[in-house]
């Protein structure tokens, strides 16, 4: 950069011919200049407390003070004026040395020309501006470091370990005024010594990694809190050469976490003990059941003399039958919660369909009735067979139950595609109910809608459970007097 | 008509009901209850030892699920290896009360199982055995 703007230069000098001769050549280097002149310290400390100049000319030997104390002191009142040295050849090693001090430049009186003059006064401006550009940049990234929430560390190579954030001393439990705390190994947590310096040395053979890393540290009332910490190799980088440690208090975090696991633990037992009281309990259930059915099948009511005995009997074997039915329910229900991820299996609908058909056929299972079907859009779904054999069962045992004793069960079965979805539409001409009072609340456990029958909500729980489980999702409608359709709605295929 | 079954099943009184069933629906001439897998290896060993006894075989074995000591996953895995090259001709049957049908598919993985059956059995249930495929040359005489 050229100086070519109007500057405001101070020269401090002493001898009156010395003084008279630099003014003339900067006058006629850069004749804009406005000069000021000070004989002496004390005036040169007055007028800098006054003004601001552009660069400061200081002789070395002044009347009132010399040599390096003078520059000190100029240095110091003149903050961040430049300052260029004028010396004799008795002392140029001196100014050599000043240059430490803070001052750009040195100029030998005994040798001043116009043009060495002018590079000088160039120089030492555009010089201290980059120094003073330097020194804020430092001041900003001290002051980052500084203020950040993190602890900061550099670490050598050896393993020395300089703290560099006040915060940091904090974070381990010091006083960041005092300054007295370093990250020190010999705090960490016996437990986890091993591992922080493994990692650091795994940190330190590779340049520019980065590891992540959590330990506990000992503060000084004896305490240890966990640290989240970054280990980062920046030994290759000229300005840093160390390994930075970047560490914080997660300790708050590490006791939510650790509260959580023990929690999630505690609910897994609780669940799985469930689960196995519900498989132990329907099991047992069941064989003393099955022999009850048994007896109740194998005694013929009308061989008993009785009327009353025969009437209980009966009363005896259609409890027993309901019984079985809700245990039945519930097994199956409690094996889909245990079966999670089933995969999809293509299914066609008329084969599904049929097996079911001739398997309850053969066992006397399905209701006297007409039964309708249509699979032929779409002629095939993604789930599993067995379920949706469980389904169709669940269906029809349903319809039975609340078919109306006014006209003949009619069945209707069809699958359907709606948008982007297929199902299956399961439509009966029963009772019917009340769809609106109840809505989705039928697929909950424990409904009952219907006064007259024993319904126990268990079928249609499982239903719901079957689809859903396998990512479906079920609807119903229903009219009084009309009949109930439930529309099953399945995932469309088996890659999402 | 079946000449010999064996029912291996613990619980006294299915055992009870499921021979008075057997009876009425006329399906075999003789019974053997055991009380479960341990048992019933036991029996079949006399097979193993003394063959030149020509003991008349078992041509069907109702077989219960759940059982202490053995159950009946475990007893079919050492019919398969140890006794069914011996006993070529009988053929097993799953009673169970488990309505659990992946017991279901599991038994389809095994050979020998001809069916699976739920608790109760019923004279239903035998009747229709009596038609299957695997077991209707026991019954001409009386399917006809």
């Amino acid at each position: 950069m050229i100086v070519n703007e109007n500057l405001d230069i101070l020269v401090v000098e002493d001898n009156e011919g010395d003084a008279l001769l630099i003014q003339e050549y900067i006058k006629d280097e850069l004749p804009l200049t406005k000069l000021t002149h000070a004989w002496n310290i004390a005036e040169t400390e007055r007028l800098l407390k006054e003004h601001k100049f552009n660069l400061i000319f200081l002789d070395v030997s002044l009347p009132d003070s010399s040599g390096k104390d003078s520059i000190i002191k100029v240095v110091e009142l003149a903050q961040k004026t430049p300052i260029i040295i004028l010396t004799g050849y008795s002392d140029l090693s001196f100014a050599v040395e000043s240059m430490q001090l803070g001052v750009q430049d040195y100029l030998n009186k005994e040798n001043i020309t116009g043009s060495s003059l002018h590079k000088s006064i160039t120089y030492s401006i555009e010089r201290n501006r980059i120094r003073l550009q330097l020194i804020d940049s430092d001041n900003r990234f001290r002051s980052i470091i500084e203020n950040s929430i993190d602890g900061f560390a550099l670490i050598s190579a050896e393993g020395q370990i300089q703290e560099l954030s006040p915060y940091g001393n904090s974070i381990i439990g010091f006083d960041p005024l005092e300054n007295a705390g370093l990250f020190q190994i010999d705090f960490l947590h016996p437990e986890d010594r091993k591992k922080v310096l493994a990692v650091f040395f795994e940190v330190l053979s590779k340049p520019g990694s980065i590891k992540l890393l959590e330990f506990r540290y000992k503060r000084p009332d004896g305490g240890y809190r966990w640290m989240e910490s970054t280990f980062y190799n920046l030994l290759e980088n000229t300005a840093v050469n160390a390994i930075v440690l970047n560490y914080r208090d997660v300790s708050i975090r590490k006791k939510e976490e650790d509260d959580r696991k023990y929690l999630i633990d505690e609910l897994t037992k609780t669940n799985d003990y469930l689960k196995q009281f519900g498989f132990i309990i329907s099991h047992n259930l069941r064989s003393p059941l099955t022999n009850l059915l048994a007896i109740s099948d194998l005694i013929n009511p009308e061989l008993i003399p009785d009327a009353q005995t025969a009437e209980l009997f009966k009363a005896v074997q259609i409890s027993t039958n309901q019984l079985n039915d809700t245990l039945n329910d519930i097994i199956k229900v409690l094996i889909i919660r245990e079966q999670q991820g089933r995969d999809l299996q293509k299914i066609s609908l008329v084969d599904a369909w049929g097996s079911f058909y001739n398997q309850h056929k053969l066992q006397g299972t399905l209701p006297v009735c007409d039964i309708q079907t249509n699979f032929e859009n779409p002629s095939h779904i993604y789930f599993d067979k067995a379920y949706l054999d469980s389904i169709f069962s669940s269906l029809f045992s349903n319809a039975i139950k609340f078919a109306s004793p006014d006209r003949p069960l009619c069945i209707k079965i069809k699958s359907f595609m709606e948008g982007t979805e297929t199902g299956i539409e399961f439509s009966d001409n029963g009772k019917g109910f009340n769809y609106q009072m109840v809505k989705e609340r039928i697929f909950g456990l424990h409904q009952r809608f219907h006064d007259n029958v024993g319904g126990k909500g268990f079928g249609l729980y499982l239903i719901h459970s079957l689809v859903t489980s396998l990512g479906g999702s079920i609807k119903c409608k229903s009219e009084v007097g009309k009949g109930t359709s439930f529309f099953i709605f399945f995932k469309q295929s088996n890659h999402d | 008509m079946i000449k010999k079954l064996l029912l291996v099943e613990d619980d006294p009184i299915t055992q009870m009901l499921e021979r008075i069933i057997l009876s009425n629906a006329k399906f075999c001439q003789e019974a053997i209850s055991l009380d479960n897998g341990v048992a019933a290896t036991e029996w079949l060993d006399q097979f193993l030892e003394k063959k030149e006894l020509q003991l008349l075989f078992p041509e069907l074995i109702f077989l219960d699920l759940n059982m202490p000591l053995m159950d009946g996953w475990e007893f079919l895995k050492i019919f398969e290896v140890k006794y069914s090259s011996f006993l070529p001709s009988t053929k097993i049957i799953i009673l169970s009360s488990t309505i659990n049908f992946l017991d279901w598919e599991k038994s389809k993985e095994h050979s020998l199982v001809i069916g699976f059956e739920k608790k109760p059995l019923s004279i239903d249930a035998l009747e229709r055995l009596k038609k299957s495929i695997e077991l209707s040359h026991y019954f001409i005489d009386t399917n006809q």
